[in-house]
């Protein structure tokens, strides 16, 4: 066991916990908005799951990784629409909604790779961001290595936790969103359009999932397997609950979470002391134990997961 | 009153058809720049339907809005704000969460946009505050604020807007006392700097005591606009209430041997934001009577029957059913003792409305005989006695197997009603609903207590309709910020008395 | 959950008011074929980008499915977990519980089939069947209580708890099957084989097995349970209108916990109904995600048992027939899953439909 107390076994892991934390911070990031707004939209695994998906597809027809982000942006914005278009325009229930998003995006893309690729299950690999070690910052001892070595889209998912909560809290843009998100009368009765408000934050909250999506094919595996989600987007929306609906404090549950998969994974390999599919529950169960922890404490938005139409203000 | 000769606001005409009720019946209503100027009326007498008109909320059926002399079309607040018309809603429109300068600026462009400069809009509404004496500090989060606090900002956010004519829609019917003495402080000020304001009341004392003028609505209708100085309480209040309270429906005096059904002792409630809504309530109510709580709106009447029913805890005393305590039993424990209730919103707690008309009729009693025997829902004995209620409570149309959805407001109600009444209670407690019911339901509900009353339940009617009141009540109790201001039996009813305890009003 | 969502606000009035009975019956047959059509024309894009014809892909969809004995029989064996599992997501959504942990509940009701079918040899089939059923129900209905406990007592989010319980649940069989529950000498990752007398008798000469028949049984059983019984009566009052349920004394609670447990017992006899009648040992990946796919028969079905049971037919036939399809014009099966998202969508936005047209009209009336 000594060996866990090496610091190269702790600069990996750190390190390794950082780029497993980076899909799931991103996709968090972007339900923050979302949910800021009122819309509880739980099809981000499925946003993941297909961003990953056109993200190899997008570098692998053009050679470039930049085009994979790209691409995997705007199937997590179209992703967005729909969701906006059914529970914002129609009213329609938003968790059922999700979930046709999340059956859809399981079926299509398992579809559209196999035709791709053929039915055996694996992309060859794409063009990917390689990792990026910032200079004078990676030489920094222990922090370098864990912080400032890793891929462009890694970085990026940390650089916007600033840059939401400026969205979030210094923009009036930011200010009618929480507003349209936790109460859309009032909202409305100050002049904001609270479906339009709606729509853009679900649809940048597509987006950023389309992002996370790309990170698990651009930047961690560079190849597509099926379901690669595997329910991060759910462990996403279980880090925005116990980060309380704030950037940082989603940043340091995801990190939480992803410090502990990368711990997971180590142990799978190191050590006997639990076989690996019961390790492997463990980035699941913390999950559930984040949720439990934090009642009594989670206020989320007061409209969440409530449709706003307009004629309901009555007389 | 200013001499302008042109009003800040003049309506023309106002009139609004809702399903059932002419809300508004050709109201002409002017303010002038520089003047308080009341609007006094009972709960449904057309006062909100009216500034709803004003601000954009409601489309007018027909009728002219003049602002400064020119005619204007308001189809949204956003129009409204535009020519400087400011609403403080009853039920205040703001965001718990953001701070108060966050709550002023929402939907504006400050300088800077689309970036949110805080300090530049702290400043600039701290003008404001220091302008007309506000008193609050503009970055605290808007919930740990007081109410009266909260309401402030209402007005912060209108002012900030530019509105020179504010509407103030029963602003003090959540305040404390010395909150209103501010408010009032506030609303000179206002006066002062040439905002014309309209309050919205049903209380007599505060209206009389800072009204440039007061025009009483009744009934969709303007009854009059006064002076201040011109009248009393006692006028203003027989303006409010009207014409005699018609006793149309047959009260006899209950024959049978009279006992204590209900006996409440020392009652405390709080409300949902923990502060005491019913303050020290002490009743009883016996078999045979109607013990009617008149009272305006928000005075602690949810919560007191609430509690009474078991759907929220009181803080103290005691509450006993035929000699037995209920405090803090559960609704399904109180409901087995003979209690009835008839909820206000039938619609959320009195019905389920996904379900069939016969699914209803045996919400309480679903799981014992006739309805459940060996472990099954007897469907056939269901219908069957559905049937007879629909017939006895004259439920139309009477096919117990539609939907409650499927059904009008006053059938829906005597779904409610058939279920309550029929198992004889000991004990009926009626919130009557004042709204989506029409005439013909309404009387129906009345003559049905009434009849519950004639066979020996006790029936704890609460309402803000006064004349529901007062012509079912053996007692009639006032109630007035969480308290019991008075009590007096059906023969010793004294119209005026009432209107003034209601008012917050003190009788000699 | 399409009708409970506006359990407890007001009434939206205009649109339902003068809507017969008849008209809402029929509007719930059309309904769902409408959604079954436009998401077949939807999904007839991804089967264009592939080359292909979508009326031919359609044609040998349909072939495959009832075109042939073997086909019927793929689609009537294939349809039980899908009848089963959606049973039991309809049950929960009746109480207003979103309960996506199906898969998980299949997996660990497999688990408790196959705990009993390894230990009864010698027993006859008329206990030793029985008793395997049971077990699946009962692990299914624990490992659903979690969850429906953690969200009755907290209030916390079924929706994210049944999925987490998906992976735990899956990975503990993947984990008992490799190591406690082996088969000796333990070369592959799979049990012993479960007593003969626990297995599902087979029917009609073909691949058929008494497993169809237990589903269809558990479907007539959930709809006495809805319909005629106090416990279904309580279910449906807490789904559509908690807080009359709580003021007319129903423990809103407790049924959301009963309500949660009988969800996962349908769902753990999936498991079961792949145990006896199917694998007749535990291996590892043998839903191809019954689980999910459960989510949309339920919601075709309209959360009714005999609409889940045709759902169910309905997308077995497509889960069979996709392989026929593949084979013939190389079309991914995945394409079935595809058309349920999309059949789902279209439920919910054809659902809306009424509701978006009456609030239309109304705002144009008011201008």
């Amino acid at each position: 066991m000594e060996v866990l107390f090496t610091s190269d076994f702790l600069i990996n892991l750190f390190s390794a916990g950082v780029r497993l934390a980076a899909p799931l911070l991103m996709a968090a990031l972007g339900e923050i908005i979302a949910e800021r707004s009122g819309l509880l939209n739980i099809g981000i695994e499925g946003a993941i799951l297909l961003g990953a998906l056109f993200a190899v597809f997008g570098s692998d027809f053009s050679g470039s990784p930049w085009v994979g982000a790209l691409s995997a942006i705007l199937t997590g914005a179209a992703l967005g629409l729909v969701f906006a278009f059914i529970t914002v325009t129609l009213g329609g229930d938003q968790v059922v909604t999700g979930t046709a998003i999340n059956i859809l995006a399981l079926g299509l893309s398992t579809y559209l790779f196999r035709l791709a690729y053929g039915l055996e299950g694996f992309s060859h690999e794409v063009e990917f961001f390689r990792p990026l070690a910032i200079p004078l910052l990676s030489e920094i001892p222990f922090i370098g290595p864990i912080f400032f070595k890793q891929s462009f889209l890694v970085y990026l998912a940390f650089i916007f936790v600033p840059v939401v909560a400026y969205y979030l809290f210094r923009t009036m843009w930011g200010l009618s969103l929480r507003a349209a998100g936790d109460h859309p009368r009032a909202a409305d009765t100050m002049g904001i359009n609270v479906a339009r408000t709606r729509y853009v934050a679900v649809t940048i909250g597509g987006m950023l999932a389309g992002l996370a999506g790309s990170i698990l094919t651009l930047s961690h595996l560079n190849i597509f397997v099926e379901n690669i989600s595997a329910g991060r987007g759910f462990i996403a929306l279980a880090a925005v609950v116990f980060g309380q609906w704030n950037p940082a404090g989603a940043m340091f549950s995801a990190l939480l979470f992803g410090i502990a998969d990368a711990l997971q994974l180590r142990l799978q390999t190191i050590s006997n002391v639990l076989p690996y599919q019961l390790l492997a529950t463990i980035p699941y169960i913390l999950t559930v134990l984040a949720l439990v922890g934090v009642v009594g404490r989670a206020y989320p938005p007061k409209a969440l997961g409530k449709p706003y139409l307009r004629e309901e203000r009555g007389s | 009153m200013t001499t302008d000769k042109i009003p800040l606001l003049e309506m023309r005409e106002i009139t609004k058809r809702f399903p059932g009720i002419l809300a508004n019946d050709h109201i002409n209503f002017s303010v002038y720049a520089g003047e308080i100027h009341s609007l006094l009326g009972e709960n449904g007498a057309g006062k909100s339907t009216l500034m709803n008109i004003l601000y954009g909320l409601v489309a007018p059926d027909s009728g002219k809005v003049f602002v400064r002399g020119k005619e204007v079309r308001i189809h949204s607040p956003l129009d409204a704000i535009d020519k400087g018309i400011g609403m403080v809603h009853q039920h205040f429109m703001l965001v718990d969460r953001l701070s108060v300068v966050e709550n002023v600026v929402i939907g504006t462009k400050p300088p800077g946009y689309p970036a949110f400069r805080k300090e530049a809009a702290v400043k600039r509404i701290s003008q404001l505050i220091e302008e007309y004496g506000f008193d609050i500090d503009a970055l605290m989060p808007v919930h740990l604020l007081s109410v009266g606090q909260q309401q402030r900002v209402e007005i912060i956010k209108a002012l900030y807007r530019g509105a020179d004519l504010l509407i103030l829609d029963e602003p003090t019917a959540v305040l404390t006392p010395p909150e209103v003495v501010d408010l009032f402080r506030l609303l000179r000020n206002l006066r002062q700097a040439g905002h014309g304001i309209i309050f919205i009341s049903h209380k007599l004392n505060e209206t009389l005591e800072n009204s440039d003028q007061i025009t009483v609505i009744r009934q969709g209708k303007v009854v009059n606009t006064v002076l201040p100085q011109n009248i009393d309480r006692a006028g203003l209040a027989s303006l409010m209430v009207g014409r005699d309270v018609l006793f149309d429906l047959p009260h006899p005096p209950y024959s049978g041997k009279q006992h204590a059904v209900l006996n409440i002792q020392n009652l405390k409630v709080l409300d949902d934001r923990k502060i005491e809504a019913v303050k020290d309530i002490s009743i009883e109510v016996c078999n045979g009577e109607v013990f009617g709580i008149a009272g305006v709106d928000g005075n602690g009447q949810s919560e007191l029957v609430e509690a009474l029913t078991g759907l929220r805890q009181g803080t103290g005393g005691k509450i006993m059913l035929g000699g037995v305590e209920i405090t803090g039993k559960s609704p399904g424990e109180i409901l087995a003792q003979g209690v009835a209730h008839i909820p206000e919103d039938r619609q959320v707690r009195g019905l389920v409305m996904g379900f069939r008309v016969d699914e209803n009729l045996i919400l309480h009693d679903y799981g014992r005989p006739p309805f459940t025997r060996r472990g099954l829902l007897q469907h056939k004995e269901i219908y069957r006695w559905a049937r007879q209620r629909a017939q006895d409570f004259d439920i139309r149309p009477p096919e117990p197997r539609l939907q409650a959805r499927q059904l009008s407001g006053g059938n829906q109600q005597k779904v409610v009603l058939a279920r309550e009444l029929t198992k004889n209670p000991r004990l009926i407690i009626a919130v009557p609903p004042t709204r989506g019911l029409d005439v013909g339901a309404t009387e129906y509900v009345h003559r049905a207590l009434l009849d519950a009353r004639a066979n020996g339940a006790a029936v704890l009617l609460v309402s803000t309709e006064l004349e529901e009141v007062l012509s079912l009540s053996d007692t009639v109790a006032v109630m007035y910020e969480g308290r019991i201001v008075g009590t007096m039996q059906r023969d010793e009813i004294d119209i005026t008395r009432i209107g003034l305890l209601m008012g917050g009003g003190h009788v000699d | 959950m399409i009708e409970n969502a506006d359990a407890a606000k007001p009434e939206p009035k205009p649109a339902l008011k003068n809507k017969t009975a008849l008209s809402s019956g029929l509007s719930s047959v059309l309904l769902p074929l409408a959604a079954i059509l436009l998401a077949m024309l939807v999904g007839s894009i991804p089967i264009a980008i592939a080359g292909v014809n979508p009326l031919d892909a359609y044609r040998e969809l349909f072939i495959g499915a009832v075109g042939s004995k073997f086909g019927i029989s793929e689609t009537i064996v294939k349809s039980a977990p899908l009848i089963l599992a959606g049973l039991g997501f309809a049950f929960a959504a009746r109480c207003g519980l979103f309960n996506i942990g199906g898969e998980g509940q299949i997996y660990i009701g497999a688990l408790g089939t196959v705990l009993v079918g390894l230990t009864v040899h010698g027993l006859t089939p008329w206990i030793a069947m029985p008793l395997a059923i049971l077990a699946g129900g009962l692990f299914g209905s624990l490992w659903a209580a979690i969850p429906g406990a953690l969200k009755a007592r907290f209030g916390i989010s079924e929706v994210i708890t049944t999925i987490m319980f998906n992976y735990i649940g899956i990975n503990v069989v993947a984990y008992l099957i490799r190591g406690p529950l082996v088969e000796p000498p333990g070369h592959f990752p799979e049990t012993a084989e479960l007593a003969k007398a626990t297995w599902y008798p087979m029917l009609f000469g073909s691949r058929v097995h008494f497993g169809f028949i237990v589903a269809l049984l558990f479907a007539a059983l959930m709809y006495v349970v809805l319909w005629h019984t106090p416990l279904g009566y309580q279910v449906r009052a807490v789904g559509m209108n908690p807080s009359a349920a709580e003021y007319a004394g129903i423990k809103v609670k407790r049924s959301m916990i009963a309500a949660m447990m009988i969800s996962g017992a349908l769902a753990g006899l999936a498991g079961t109904n792949e145990m006896l009648g199917i694998q007749h040992r535990l291996i590892e990946a043998f839903s191809p995600g019954y689980g999910f796919d459960a989510i949309a028969v339920a919601l075709l079905g309209q959360n009714h048992p005999l609409g889940i049971v045709l759902s169910g037919l309905l997308f077995s036939g497509l889960r069979a027939g996709a392989g026929a399809m593949q084979r013939a014009v190389g079309i991914p099966d995945a394409i079935v899953r595809t058309l349920q998202g999309l059949v789902v969508l279209f439920v919910i936005a054809s659902a809306m439909l009424p509701q978006f047209i009456a609030r239309m009209r109304s705002s144009r009336q008011e201008k």
